[in-house]
């Protein structure tokens, strides 16, 4: 279950804080290796691409002290299966990576089986729907582009939690085009960072109807108005 | 291997011929639960619907799942490979495609795979192309490309299938002023072709959406319009 859910402020510090006050030895940082803030306490990190090669061997020497390297694909359940081999885990951090993966959800069922307790976040939908990463006339034209887009590029996922579950909204082309969301961007300027959640046990979610985009398009618009207004 | 691609013509009349004449004892549509349009000919379906017009046997899975999966290969082990499979109009629609594409050939010796052309879902208006419809959908600021629900765009490059996540920034690059559909060349209806033994595809930059935006758009945009 989701014990406790923020998108207005920093949870990072609190994670840290509640790790080391537990003494936890094995905490697992899943995707994070390429940013690796929470290294003061990870023991292990997976991911799919190894710091050493992307950054260097300096970079892994002072970032990842005597951390562990797993190399694995967290779209691919045969990574999760190789996963639980391991003993399990105190503690599993998952940020800012489950919005860039083509299939969260393989990764959102097998967290908690390596794991009885994590911290996850994912940008916040304000974000996600606003027009933030195109900031200048000159990167629009750099890019080629003809006009601003939603949110960052590749970010294919927009999340929100309400009622203790978190919802997976796919992110595709249309949403540049739905009338109606406005009434979420009126939110954006509350001051919010990040949306961030820990879990105990399992991790209640689910794709926006079940994953079918249907039955026809102004039913799919106008369910994606309705919910990204609510909750976080 | 990939084999007989084609973008014009409708490939389904060949897989009827075929079919008709090889009179194959197994035939597997996956994900076509909701339409078997081969239905005189396919034996099981595998899918998360289960079909309502036509007696198959129905295996139930999440094509998406791993899991699932796992069960109807356990289920080949004991049967033997499927002769043939069709698996049409799904992969654009899951967020997973790769997964299917393993499979496939794990469970089948040989099959038929369709999917939107190129230039359907790059080129606007296909879907909601008149202002009465984008008023009635709630659709501002003109229209979008291609097919609302489809996650991904694929060409054949090479002989060797490859899926280009659609994501929102599509909506604005320049350089897709070729898939119009104005554009007597083309194909508007689907892509299609035929494989044995192994499916050869790649997810576009390895589905690394990096290092950056202006270098993947760059190259989103020169890659696509390669091939079929």
């Amino acid at each position: 279950m989701i014990t406790k859910a923020e998108n207005k402020i920093l949870l990072r510090d609190e994670c840290l804080s509640f790790i080391k006050s537990k003494r936890y030895k094995r905490v697992l940082d899943v995707g994070g290796a390429l940013y690796p803030w929470a290294r003061d306490v990870v023991s292990h990190y997976l991911d799919i691409n190894d710091p050493k090669e992307v950054c260097g061997p300096e970079f892994h020497c002072s970032q990842f002290l005597s951390s562990t390297f797993i190399e694995g694909d967290i779209c691919r359940q045969e990574t999760w299966d190789r996963m639980q081999k391991f003993d399990p885990f105190d503690f599993v951090i998952c940020s800012q990576t489950l919005e860039d993966i083509r299939d969260p959800t393989v990764a959102l069922r097998n967290l908690s089986k390596i794991a009885k307790q994590g911290f996850i976040t994912v940008p916040v939908k304000y974000r996600e729907l606003s027009f933030v990463e195109i900031r200048s006339v000159e990167i629009q034209n750099e890019w080629q582009l003809k006009s601003p887009y939603r949110g960052y590029f590749h970010h294919r996922w927009i999340f929100t939690i309400d009622d203790g579950k978190l919802y997976l909204f796919p992110k595709l082309n249309f949403v540049e085009h739905i009338q109606g969301l406005e009434n979420v961007l009126d939110q954006s300027d509350n001051g919010c960072q990040e949306l961030a959640f820990f879990w105990e046990d399992s991790i209640p979610f689910e794709i926006v109807n079940d994953d079918f985009l249907g039955p026809n398009p102004p039913s799919v618009f106008g369910y994606y108005r309705d919910l990204l207004e609510k909750g976080l | 291997m990939i084999y007989d691609i084609k973008d014009k013509s409708d490939g389904r009349n060949a897989i009827f011929e075929f079919l008709c004449n090889r009179k194959f004892k197994s035939v597997v549509d996956v994900g076509g639960g909701l339409n078997i349009w081969a239905s005189p000919y396919v034996t099981h379906c595998i899918d998360i619907n289960q079909p309502k017009k036509y007696e198959c046997k129905f295996l139930k899975a999440d094509i998406s799942t791993q899991r699932d999966w796992d069960n109807i290969r356990s289920i080949v082990a004991f049967t033997g490979k499927f002769d043939f499979s069709i698996c049409t109009h799904v992969l654009e629609d899951i967020a997973n495609p790769s997964l299917v594409l393993q499979m496939l050939p794990q469970i089948s010796h040989m099959g038929f795979v369709s999917f939107p052309s190129k230039h359907a879902e790059i080129c606007r208006g296909i879907e909601c192309g008149t202002p009465e419809d984008q008023a009635a959908w709630g659709i501002g600021g003109g229209k979008y490309r291609g097919y609302f629900h489809h996650r991904w765009i694929l060409t054949i490059l090479d002989y060797k299938l490859r899926l280009f996540p659609k994501l929102n920034f599509i909506e604005y690059i320049n350089g897709l002023e070729w898939a119009t559909r104005e554009n007597k060349d083309a194909h508007f209806h689907e892509l299609s072709f035929w494989w044995k033994d192994d499916i050869p595809f790649e997810i576009f930059n390895d589905d690394f959406m990096g290092p950056d935006g202006g270098t993947y758009m760059k190259a989103w945009r020169t890659e696509i319009i390669k091939g079929y």
